[in-house]
C-alpha cells in the first residue's frame, strides 16, 4: 500500500529535490550537468584531480571568468582533459562542441548568481546562490558520478574485488573483523558477505531483472543458493554460492573456526548439486553457477595472536585454492570460481 | 504486422540516449526505461491507448513490450542499430534515421519521457533505477507468478493512482514540477518501501 509518509521522508533526504526546488526555474539545466560531470570523469579519476574541480551548467557565466590571463586551455574533447596540469580546473562546455578551461578558484558567489554549479573537492557539491548541496559518499568511489557498471557478472567480480574486498572498502566487509588489522573475522561473517555483494550487484550489474538474496532463516547445509540473478530477457540465471576461508571468532572470544581448502571445495560440490537439481525448474533458462570465496587466510593467526609480521599477513596473497574435482572442467553451467582475497593492514602497501 | 512507429521511435530513441549515458543498451533496459517513460506519460495526463504499444510481464516478472522487441530487431536487421548478442548501439544510420523522426510532427512531446525515464540513471545509475522499476506496484503483484499478464491495465492503473496524487503533493510543496525529479524520488520511493518490506518478513 502506498505511504505518503515514505515518499515525504525519501523526498527530504533527495538531492535531486534539493537542488530543483533551488533552482527557481533553471530545472531544465540539471540533467545536462550530470551528464557533463559524468563525462568528465569517463576520462579522468576523480582521484587525480587533487587540485578540485568546478563545471558550470551552462555558457551563462560570468565575463569575469573569460578573461584570457585565466584560460588554460580551449579543449576539443574531454580526451585531453588528463594532461592538464593538477590544479583547480573550472570547465564550461560551450555550444559549440568543445570546452574552456580556466584555472582560477572562481569567486562562487559571482559564479552561482549565473548558472548551477557543480565542486568536487573529494566530494560532490551542488552549489546554488543561498545553498549547497553536498552529496552522500560512497565507500570506495572517488564520486557518486564515477561508479562503473558492467554488462556482465564477470565483469563486475573483478571490480567487486578490486573496490569493495581488496581492501574492505565496503562498509560491511571493514566492520567484519574482529580486530583493526584485519587479522581474524568477526563471528558468522557470511551473512555481511552475502549482503555486501548482493548491494554490489544491484548499483553495478546492467540489464538484470531480479537479484534474490537467501533469507537469513536458511541456515542448513541444504539451503538455497546465496544470491541468485535472473536476467529478464535473455533467460539466463547466475546463482551465486559465497564462502568464506580464514579465522573467524567465536561469540565468547576464546577460539577461531578456521577454514582453509576443503571449505571451498564442500562449496564447489554443493554449487554442483545445486546445480543438477535446479535443472528440472528451470528448463527453459540458461543457468551458470559461480563459486565466489571470500579469502581472509593469515598464518600464524589466532584468538589470542594478532601480531602477524607482514609476510605472514599476506602469506596466501597469491595462493591459489586447491579444487579437486576442478567442476569448471567438467561441466559447461559452472563457471571457474572466483577467489577475493580480503588483505590485512600491512606496512607494506 | 510489424513494430509501431512509436516503439520503433522509442526503440531507436533508448538505444542512443542509454548508450550516450553508459555505454551500449542492454534490450532488458529499453524495455524496462520504456515502462517507466510510459508511466510518466500517464502522470502527465496522457491515456494508456494513446502511448502506442502495450507492455505485459516475462516469466520473471519483468516489463517487456513485443513491439519493441520486434523493433530492435528490425533495427538490428537494417543497420539502423548494432547488436552484440543482448546489447544495443545505434549506428551513423541510425543516427541520421533519429534525427529526422525526432523532427517529425507526430512525436510531439514524446522524446521528454523517453529522456525523464532514461535521465534517473544520471542520478541514481541505471541498474538502481531499472532494478527499482522492477517494484512498480502492478510488477510486485506479478512477480513470481510466472505466466505473462498485462500491464497497465485498469487494475494497474488504480495501483497507480495514490502514487501519482503523492507526486504531485511533493512536486507542489516542493516547487519541482520537472518530470526527471519526479521520475527519479518515485523509484528512490519504490526502491525504499521494498527495502522497508524486505526488512519486515
Amino acid at each position: 500500500m502506498f505511504s505518503f509518509e515514505l515518499l515525504q521522508e525519501v523526498a527530504e533526504h533527495d538531492w535531486i529535490q534539493t537542488i530543483q526546488s533551488g533552482t527557481h526555474g533553471g530545472e531544465e539545466s540539471l540533467p545536462p550537468l550530470l551528464e557533463f560531470v559524468r563525462s568528465v570523469f569517463d576520462h579522468v579519476a576523480p582521484e587525480r584531480l587533487t587540485g578540485g574541480l568546478t563545471l558550470l551548467a551552462s555558457s551563462n557565466f560570468p565575463d569575469a571568468l573569460g578573461d584570457a590571463d585565466h584560460t588554460l586551455a580551449q579543449l576539443a574533447e574531454l580526451a585531453d582533459l588528463p594532461f592538464l596540469h593538477p590544479q583547480h580546473l573550472v570547465l564550461v562546455a560551450r555550444e559549440q562542441g568543445d570546452y574552456l578551461v580556466w584555472n582560477t578558484q572562481p569567486d562562487d558567489a559571482v559564479l552561482t548568481a549565473h548558472t548551477l554549479v557543480y565542486r568536487f573537492d573529494g566530494s560532490d557539491h551542488f552549489m546554488l546562490p543561498d545553498l549547497t548541496v553536498s552529496l552522500p559518499e560512497i565507500p570506495g568511489f572517488g564520486s557518486i558520478f564515477s561508479i562503473p557498471t558492467f554488462m556482465t557478472l564477470d565483469e563486475a567480480l573483478l571490480d567487486y574485488e578490486r573496490t569493495h574486498v581488496r581492501h574492505s572498502g565496503c562498509p560491511l566487509l571493514a566492520a567484519n573483523w574482529d580486530d583493526d588489522d584485519r587479522i581474524v573475522l568477526a563471528n558468522k561473517p557470511e551473512s555481511s558477505m552475502r549482503r555486501s555483494l548482493e548491494q554490489y550487484l544491484r548499483a553495478a550489474l546492467r540489464g538484470y531483472g531480479l537479484i534474490e538474496l537467501r533469507p537469513e532463516q536458511n541456515v542448513d547445509e541444504s539451503h538455497p543458493i546465496d544470491i541468485k540473478v535472473t536476467w529478464s530477457v535473455t533467460n539466463r540465471i547466475a546463482l551465486i554460492e559465497i564462502k568464506w576461508i580464514g579465522q573467524s571468532i567465536n561469540p565468547e572470544k576464546t577460539a577461531t573456526t578456521n577454514w582453509k581448502d576443503p571449505r571451498a571445495n564442500s562449496g564447489a560440490k554443493q554449487l554442483s548439486d545445486y546445480l543438477d537439481s535446479n535443472k528440472e525448474y528451470t528448463p527453459s533458462h540458461h543457468v551458470v553457477g559461480y563459486l565466489v570465496v571470500f579469502d581472509a587466510r593469515r598464518a600464524g593467526a589466532s584468538a589470542e595472536n594478532r601480531e602477524l609480521s607482514d609476510e605472514e599477513a599476506l602469506q596466501y596473497l597469491a595462493v591459489e585454492i586447491n579444487y579437486e574435482p576442478k567442476y569448471e572442467e567438467l561441466r559447461p553451467d559452472f563457471a571457474p570460481p572466483v577467489r577475493l582475497f580480503m588483505r590485512p593492514k600491512t606496512q607494506v602497501a | 504486422m510489424g513494430p509501431t512507429s512509436e516503439a520503433v521511435f522509442d526503440a531507436l530513441h533508448m538505444a542512443k540516449r542509454v548508450d550516450e549515458l553508459d555505454g551500449g543498451a542492454k534490450e532488458s533496459e529499453v524495455h524496462v526505461l520504456a515502462y517507466l517513460a510510459c508511466i510518466l506519460f500517464i502522470f502527465d495526463g496522457g491515456s494508456v491507448a494513446s502511448w502506442g504499444y502495450v507492455f505485459s510481464t516475462t516469466s520473471t516478472g519483468a516489463p517487456y513490450a513485443g513491439d519493441l522487441h520486434d523493433a530492435l530487431s528490425n533495427l538490428a536487421a537494417s543497420g539502423h542499430l548494432q547488436r552484440d548478442v543482448d546489447v544495443y548501439r545505434p549506428t551513423q544510420p541510425g543516427l541520421d534515421t533519429h534525427e529526422r523522426l525526432r523532427a517529425g510532427w507526430r512525436l510531439g512531446e514524446r522524446p521528454r519521457y523517453l529522456d525523464a525515464a532514461a535521465n534517473t540513471g544520471l542520478a541514481l545509475a541505471t541498474p538502481v533505477a531499472t532494478g527499482a522499476v522492477m517494484h512498480e506496484p502492478q510488477l510486485r503483484t506479478a512477480a513470481g507468478l510466472a505466466r505473462k499478464r498485462m500491464l497497465l491495465d485498469e487494475a494497474g492503473l488504480a495501483l497507480l493512482d495514490p502514487h501519482f496524487e503523492g507526486l504531485r503533493r511533493i512536486s507542489d510543496e516542493n516547487n519541482t514540477p520537472d518530470l526527471f525529479s519526479t521520475a527519479v524520488l518515485w523509484l528512490r520511493y519504490l526502491q525504499a518501501d521494498a527495502d522497508q518490506k524486505s526488512t519486515d518478513v
